[in-house]
């Protein structure tokens, strides 16, 4: 009967067998290696640590938050095609969730310290056989800005840099070292600059300050505001409820330029308007260290 | 007589009875060839099988049967076994004994499987788009190229799973599939199946779905409770059987993702150490999976082709046996009919040695034709074996 079994399995799997192509591991032949960030701190770091001898691609536009953005077809296809896929982790970029990649391909930069995550609020809601609980909210996704986890995911990045292209394995771990030590640097200094903030809590324009939140010791409720949106009637009673229940708060961080009626108008509610920005994309100048610095450097301008 | 005359003769009776004749030469060539023809095909059929193991370095499964895991991940045959734990693949894929590669094999849409992988699947298999372009999200599929010529199917068209169980009511609902590309043949079963993403295998497995948004006013009288953020649904929830680009963003997922199914992951491991290391790995007794060299699974599976074969060409043998005794018979009653022929030979000065050397040619004529009719069969057979098979298969 087991021997009937297998015969019939056999006929019919071979319905469709003829010869075949022999099997090998793709060869990367003379074609220059590409890497794929999902966005720009990641990006910068592959640079820093693989950009003399591979092309870092980087597929979200100037304007666009690289967390929300959606690419086409064209472009994930660009992006299928990438030896390494540096993905952030913590549900960010949520074009990923739903694209095709090829899975031994794909780095999750922040997979060392997944547990640690941070929920981020959204919208909870059941249905279905099982009725399980589930939020489309996920996780908060800013994890650079705590800048010992962008230190961990740009080790992640370099260890997975050094295992793809093992030529190359020396000179990837020489620059992780010299970018690990410039942002040791930043979170010193970063340390410094917001240790005059924990007397009291920070309101942020929008919630991605999570991690920074976390990692300096902070509190930082947020809105949910654009520095370039209308601040109309509804806009400042969300934030008068959350300067009741913050009282103290003199500090308004936000993630871009805010428009300077903006900044007088918050002026006039007792909050000094500084830029933080978490640098989610390419900056149109400097770049990611440096516009951390800036961010720092207006932290420290406000305790001269 | 001379020995032109002798064939002259032999050949001129022959062609006085072509059917006769024809008859004697067809079971002397089928007598020859049946038993090689089998031999062709069999070798055929191995090598395919072992081609396609050869190519699948090791697979890890379910514990249950080496045949049954290696048959549903190589050649898509109903999964017999149970699943594989997602959980299973990433602690695999975190060994990083090598290239990990995800099967999902359960589903099917009509006759042909739907495969759940991921890219490297295509990478591995070297699997080329010739027809429009790869998966690039949730919904969409490739279809190998004997699929898309039979269905007459083509990048744009959407094929639709097949439900699980058709009485199940409340089950999965069939997902209607957006086909992006057509595979180049590679003559496996690849070119019968539906290839999609891992995690549209399971959308259609019903672990994740996409609906109408709850917080929407529009979708009021779908909501049962709603307390703080937490929402609930009664079941006239819209649920999308398609996946496009407005309703992409609500497809999520529900459980714990390491309870999710496979049927199986390929593991194309680095190097000999690598592959020493995975055997090791899962030799141990509190391993929960099993590892499979599918060539060696292949092999078991061939031996048991090779009794049925041997069995059979033993028959076969006996078989061409009898045809050749009949054949014999046929030329004996021939030669006792010709007699009289014969005695007409003896008178007008024909030796009795050449009236032997006279019937013998005639005996030796249709052996050769048949021997000949049949070596070129076998050529041919030989040749266009692997076209064939699938033929005389359907």
């Amino acid at each position: 009967m087991r021997a009937f079994h297998v015969l019939t399995s056999c006929a019919a799997l071979l319905v469709s067998c003829g010869e075949k192509k022999k099997s090998t591991e793709s060869d990367r032949g003379d074609r220059k290696p590409t890497i794929a960030a999902v966005n720009y701190p990641l990006a910068y770091f592959a640079d820093r640590l693989a950009g003399d001898f591979a092309t870092i691609v980087f597929e979200v536009p100037p304007d666009e938050d690289p967390a929300f953005w959606k690419p086409t077809d064209e472009q994930i296809a660009r992006i299928q095609q990438a030896d390494l896929i540096l993905l952030n982790g913590a549900s960010y970029a949520k074009w990923v969730a739903t694209a095709s990649l090829p899975s031994n391909s794909r780095v999750v930069t922040s997979e060392s310290f997944e547990t640690t995550y941070l929920k981020a609020e959204g919208v909870t809601h059941a249905h279905g056989k099982k009725a399980e609980d589930h939020s489309h909210g996920g996780f908060a996704f800013t994890t650079w800005l705590d800048l010992k986890q962008a230190a961990a995911q740009a080790a992640a990045a370099a260890n997975a840099i050094a295992r793809e292209f093992p030529d190359h394995k020396e000179a990837v771990m020489d620059n992780l070292a010299m970018l690990l030590n410039d942002l040791k640097d930043l979170d010193r200094v970063m340390a410094s600059a917001t240790a005059m903030l924990k007397g009291a809590p920070v309101i942020a324009s929008h919630p991605v300050y999570q991690y920074w939140e976390r990692a300096y010791g902070l509190v930082v409720p947020s809105l949910l505001w654009e520095p370039e949106m209308d601040l109309t009637e509804e806009a400042m009673a969300d934030l008068r409820k959350i300067q009741d229940a913050n009282p103290g708060a003199a500090i308004f961080i936000w993630e871009g330029e805010p428009l300077p009626a903006h900044i007088e108008k918050l002026r006039s509610v007792g909050l000094t308007s500084v830029v933080v920005s978490p640098c989610a994309n390419r900056p149109s100048s400097g770049d990611f260290l440096s516009v951390i610095k800036r961010g720092i450097a207006s932290l420290q301008a406000l305790a001269e | 007589m001379s020995s032109g005359s002798i064939v002259y003769l032999s050949w001129k009776h022959l062609s006085y009875r072509p059917f006769q004749t024809l008859t004697l030469v067809a079971a002397v060539a089928l007598t020859f060839y049946l038993p090689f023809a089998l031999g062709v095909f069999t070798t055929e059929i191995t090598s395919t099988l072992q081609d396609r193991a050869r190519s699948t370095p090791l697979l890890v499964g379910p514990k249950g049967s080496s045949i049954d895991l290696t048959l549903n991940s190589l050649y898509f045959t109903p999964q017999e076994l149970p699943p594989l734990p997602h959980s299973a693949f990433t602690r695999l894929a975190k060994h990083r004994f090598g290239t990990t590669i995800p099967i999902h094999a359960r589903f099917r849409a009509g006759d042909a499987p739907i495969i759940g992988t991921s890219l490297d699947y295509f990478r591995h298999r070297q699997l080329e788009v010739m027809d429009g372009r790869m998966i690039t999200r949730l919904g969409d599929c490739v279809i190998g190229a004997q699929l898309a010529n039979e269905k007459d199917l083509k990048p744009g068209d959407k094929i639709t799973s097949s439900p699980g169980d058709a009485f199940d009511l409340a089950g999965v609902y069939p997902l209607r599939m957006r086909i992006t590309g057509v595979l180049a043949a590679n003559r496996t079963p690849d070119d019968d199946a539906v290839f999609v993403d891992l995690k549209t295998a399971w959308i259609i497995e019903g672990l994740a779905h996409g609906h109408q948004d709850l917080a929407d006013p529009a979708a009021a009288s779908a909501v049962r409770k709603r307390e703080g953020n937490v929402i609930q649904a009664n079941a006239s929830v819209v649920e999308f059987n398609e996946v496009t680009e407005p309703n992409m963003a609500s497809f999520h997922f529900h459980g714990n993702a390491d309870h999710y199914p496979l049927s199986a992951a390929m593991l194309i491991p680095a190097n000999g150490k690598s592959r020493t290391l995975a055997l090791a790995h899962y030799q141990a007794e509190t391993a929960t999976e099993q590892i499979v060299i599918p060539v060696d699974a292949v092999a078991n599976l061939t031996e048991t082709l090779f009794a049925t074969h041997t069995m059979v060409r033993a028959a076969i043998r006996l078989f061409g046996l009898a045809s050749f005794g009949l054949v014999v018979l046929v030329f004996l009653l021939s030669f006792r009919l010709r007699e009289r022929e014969m005695l007409t030979y003896a008178k007008i000065g024909a030796r009795c040695l050449t009236i032997v050397v006279l019937k013998s040619a005639e005996v030796a004529i249709v052996l050769f034709a048949g021997i000949v009719i049949a070596l070129g069969s076998l050529l041919a057979t030989k040749a266009l074996a692997a076209e064939l098979l699938p033929i005389l298969l359907h």
